[in-house]
């Protein structure tokens, strides 16, 4: 039906005349159907590129979900678990009441009661056992104020420097690698160079799944500028491999000496940046044959030593070609190509990493070694040009990393073992001198060996499911269950988990927009969203369970009273950033814009920091200026780190090697993305996916059920032949989302001895038909 | 013929028979506003659907018909769009939600989707959005079944057939983020004939047609408004 121009016109003429006649009034209708669907924003949930989203709410109910077309991170694009969010608000079981156990059962608590009991407990323990004796463990997905409150309350508070989170199972390598580094933790790129970059180089990252936003940026970068090239550098084939144009499948470990490779690459060709490396760096050894930290209380020292560039060229030479396919199984000729890419002054190169060099045991040299190839080609702090960290969790960057809540850390880049920095903190929390214990609590694998062994008296999680994610849970969870009267475990959390089944007190949370927030993601993009609608029966946010708990235990002094809790505990922490080049904007200016990365200075944010030109606190001449790193007269330092073999290869009787890592359906342990129907039957259960080959030489078909066994424990699970990754022959991958297969029975906790992060990706198991 | 275009059309053939399945299943919730038509038309393309296709009544006319009706004008009221659309819902979690791929997809062969859901017209709906090329990362397949743990979710609805009077120009009844390009949705011979201009020609689509409620989310950042092409 075509309708001329006059037509229309006659049709417009009449409808006025008519629209009373027709018996219904649409316009009014469209009113009613979306009355007050309101629209605001906040961050996405789940992971640390930190898309902003709109949120509908219409009847105190989170209804629809669209992405911010005001972004700058996602522009109006989400992925599948961003999309879903407001299901994952609505689980039928939601935590709605304190719970308090008694043998088997548990007993509804008023949360006047439960409060006064944690706080009862906290007192009993600091005066039984001292601030050893309470730990809290905590999160990259607590809100900034939440980790503010939990770091005050605890070290100028109870004088514990037990807090530590989950974020050390996940980022505590990325830190260590910038701190030794850079000075300075995070990263000083920005998303928005993948618009000017000509090579993106993939450090065992699958981002199509992971980081999916960027990934997507990424693709558009390639059909933008034919000629855009990805590296993959995997051990297995993933969905991101199918997008690059090189997948190097490398041996675990083998990433080592790749990053040697090109260092020694650009040394032997004369192919590095002279000038940069002359005016911005100095070359550093450090210890070598650093072990595993396997050990209970293990400890460990780094001894950094400044060396000559004729010395640090002595280092790398052994990494030739040759020796790199020995050690990383990769061609010579691929070696080149990305050693090349690096060498070409024209190339603008940007290098993505997260869990595969994190998760490693040699995790802060991973992350150094990336930084020396980053800068011995001076391929740094130019448009397209940068070393990019990329997060796992929402604010693993802006709460963990920002605010220290860590067994070392103090806010903004300061530490527990710096005099200086404890006076500065001391002054500013306005506490006596001496307050803060100069001594660093325990890390997060030491949380639950000391919760095992009765060390711990009373621990509290919160926003974490670390019966799931610990490694080698045998070792790490059966302790709890053993000796349960002897110790007290608070779990706050939104649903039951395997964590909340083995807590002594279970407190429900608000999530998200059922309290006011703000994240910090992985460019450094502070984002601040308002409560939007109250949580279910009583969930109250994490927020005021800890600053409850802290009065009554009578540190009112550090929490005031106040009706706008989040935002007055933000602009207290706000003081530590300011002036120091980790400046966060205000609450008031985060709240009238989709986020801001700091340094915010005279309300402008900083997107490329140490960049004359675009970062206020650098200097104005020269190409950078590294001003945290003060300790080396602003030069950023390359490390010589050499290969060490991972601590446990297969062998005889465990012959496959095991990684373990996320899907893209499901944050982490699945506990809100699961209860969503879409995406859980996407992606019901965990699998096991293996190599065709290896499949064909046990029999196995897909669909079959195969059981894996380590030293640690076994499992029996699916196989999965082509599906969405294919592994080399003689490694097999199994998600950790699915908490009735838990694949962290199996895993070896192994750590970095410098960041205390364990290993994730790397251990043997056998494979037999199940 | 290619392997690649013999497989395309299979694809095809084996998409065409589940969508259609998956389209004309009775919708299990969100009653529309207004009850709809007896026969909802189902939006799976006709050149693969050899079963006669149940035509849209002759054009409704609302009980309560007003009398002066210009001759050659359209018919008012809210016809059959509001029928058309509620089949849609069960694939997806709300009204904006990416729907689910109500068939079998394998993975490693994500970049065929767009030799269906692309630029042409083969019957399966067109993507709105088809600059993106990673599909798998929003629209998800759906290999399992049933739930992990109950939900009190319920999804929220668009105000679907929407005029600002009986005869002005449909109200756009959706957000437009990820639907900045409308003609892959209601232009082309096999797109459902509910949701179809009758003026393609016409390239403005917004300067006449507005969203039902100026609060929603607007389009993505640097993408123009439709149409593309
Ligand atoms: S999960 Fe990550 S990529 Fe997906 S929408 Fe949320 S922030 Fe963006």
């Amino acid at each position: 039906m075509i309708i001329s121009r006059r037509e229309f016109l006659r049709t417009v003429a009449a409808t006025a005349a008519t629209a009373s006649l027709a018996g219904h009034d649409w316009l009014a209708e469209a009113k009613e159907l979306d009355p007050s669907m309101t629209w605001a924003k906040a961050p996405c949930r789940f992971c640390g590129v930190g898309c902003g989203t709109l949120v509908g709410v219409r009847g105190g109910r989170v209804e629809a979900v669209t992405g911010d077309p005001a972004s700058s991170v996602n522009r109006g694009l989400l992925c599948a678990k961003g999309y879903h969010l407001p299901a994952v608000l609505a689980g039928a079981d939601r935590l709605r009441f304190p719970m308090l156990r008694e043998g088997d059962n548990y007993r509804r608590l008023s949360w006047d009661e439960a409060l006064d009991l944690v706080a009862a407990k906290y007192k009993e323990a600091l005066g039984k056992g001292g601030p050893e004796s309470v730990a809290i463990f905590g999160s990259g997905q607590w809100t900034i104020p939440e980790g503010y409150a939990a770091q005050k309350w605890f070290k100028a508070g109870m004088r514990s420097n037990n807090i530590d989170s989950n974020a050390r199972l996940c980022m505590t390598s990325a830190v260590q690698g910038f701190v030794t580094t850079f000075g300075s933790d995070e990263p000083m790129g920005c998303y928005d160079d993948i618009e000017h970059a000509d090579v993106f180089v993939l450090w065992g990252n699958n981002m199509a799944e992971m980081h999916p936003i960027l990934f997507s940026r990424m693709l558009a970068r390639k059909k933008a500028a034919p000629g855009t090239r990805i590296f993959d550098l995997t051990t297995r084939r993933t969905q991101t491999s199918q997008y690059a144009d090189a997948v190097l499948l490398m041996k675990p470990q083998g990433d080592l000496a790749i990053a040697n490779g090109i260092c020694r690459w650009l040394l032997a060709n004369d192919k590095f940046d002279k000038e940069f490396v002359g005016e911005h760096c100095i070359f550093q050894k450090g210890k070598t044959d650093i072990g595993y930290a396997l050990e209970d209380k293990f400890k460990f020292q780094d001894a950094p030593e400044e060396i000559t560039l004729d010395a640090y060229r002595a280092l790398v030479e052994p990494y030739t070609p040759e020796k790199v396919q020995e050690l990383a199984g990769i061609a010579p000729e691929d070696l080149l190509k990305l050693a090349e890419a690096f060498g070409d002054p024209k190339a603008h190169v940007v290098s993505y990493w997260c869990m595969g060099v994190n998760q490693h045991t040699r995790g802060t040299w991973m992350n150094n070694l990336i930084y020396a190839v980053h800068l011995l080609s001076g391929k740094i702090g130019v448009p397209g040009s940068t070393p990019f960290s990329l997060t796992g969790q929402s604010s693993a960057c802006g709460t963990v990393r920002e605010v220290g809540t860590s067994s070392e850390g103090l806010p903004a880049d300061r530490r527990v073992t710096d005099p200086e920095h404890r006076a500065q903190c001391e002054k500013l929390w306005n506490v006596p001198e001496g307050t803060i214990n100069p001594k660093p609590g325990t890390h997060a694998l030491e949380v639950f060996r000391g919760l095992c062994h009765g060390e711990l008296k009373v621990v509290w999680v919160q926003v974490t499911n670390p019966f799931v994610t610990l490694p080698n849970m045998h070792r790490n969870r059966d302790g709890k269950k053993a000796c349960r009267d002897d110790s007290f475990l608070i779990v706050s959390d939104i649903y039951p988990t395997p964590t909340t089944a083995l807590a002594d007190l279970i407190l429900p949370s608000a999530c998200w927009v059922e309290k006011d927030g703000a994240f910090g993601n992985a460019e450094r993009r502070t984002q601040q969203w308002d409560k939007m609608i109250d949580g279910p029966g009583e969930a109250k946010s994490d927020l005021w369970q800890l600053v409850e708990v802290a009065r009554r235990m009578g540190y009112g002094a550090l929490f005031p009273e106040t009706k706008t809790l989040a935002k007055d505990l933000f602009e207290d922490y706000r003081r530590f950033t300011v002036g120091i080049g980790k400046d966060v904007a205000s609450w008031e200016d985060l709240r009238m814009a989709p986020g801001l990365q700091w340094p915010v200075v005279d309300g402008k944010e900083t997107p490329r920091r140490y960049v004359p030109g675009h970062d206020p606190y650098a200097k104005k001449e020269g190409r950078i200026d590294f001003y945290k790193a003060k300790k080396t007269n602003h030069k950023a330092v390359i490390w010589a780190r050499p290969y060490e073999p991972p601590p446990e290869v297969p062998d005889k009787d465990y012959p496959f090697w095991l990684s373990t890592g996320r899907v893209l359906e499901h944050w982490h342990t699945g506990s809100m993305t699961r209860r969503v129907p879409e995406l859980h039957r996407a992606m019901p259960s965990a699998y096991c996916e293996m190599n065709q080959e290896d499949a064909d030489e046990l029999g196995i078909y897909a669909g079959d059920n195969v059981k894996l066994t380590s030293r640690r424990g076994s499992i029996v699970l699916r196989v999965a032949l082509n599906e969405k990754s294919v592994p080399q022959k003689g490694h097999v991958f199994v998600p950790f989302f699915d908490e009735n297969l838990l694949i962290n029975e199996l895993t070896l906790d192994a750590m970095c001895p410098i960041s205390k992060q364990p290993d994730f990706k790397k251990c043997a198991v056998k494979v037999e038909t199940a | 013929m290619t392997t690649r275009t013999v497989l395309a059309t299979l694809a095809f053939a084996v998409v065409a028979f589940l969508l259609r399945s998956a389209y004309t299943d009775p919708p299990v919730e969100n009653p529309p506003a207004e009850p709809p038509p007896a026969a909802a038309p189902p939006i799976a393309p006709p050149a693969a659907e050899p079963a006669p296709v149940p035509a849209p009544a002759a054009e409704p006319v609302p009980a309560a018909a007003p009398a002066p009706i210009p001759a050659a004008a359209p018919a008012p009221g809210p016809a059959v769009r509001p029928a058309t659309v509620v089949p849609l819902r069960p694939n997806r979690s709300y009204d904006g939600a990416p729907p689910v791929i109500p068939h079998t997809v394998t993975a490693l062969a994500a970049e065929d989707c767009l030799e269906c859901h692309g630029d042409k017209e083969v019957g399966a709906p067109r993507s709105p959005h088809a600059d993106l090329q990673r599909c798998l990362q929003c629209h998800l397949p759906q290999p399992g079944t049933g739930q992990f743990k109950e939900t009190s979710f319920a999804p929220s609805t668009y105000p679907i057939g929407l005029r600002g009077h009986s005869y002005g120009p449909w109200l756009i009844p959706h957000p437009l983020t990820m639907r900045e390009n409308c003609l892959p949705c209601h232009s082309g011979e096999k797109t459902s004939e509910a949701l179809r201009t009758t003026h393609p020609e016409r390239t403005r689509c917004v300067q006449c047609h507005v969203p039902a409620n100026e609060r929603w989310p607007g389009p993505r950042r640097d993408v123009q408004l439709s149409p593309l092409k």
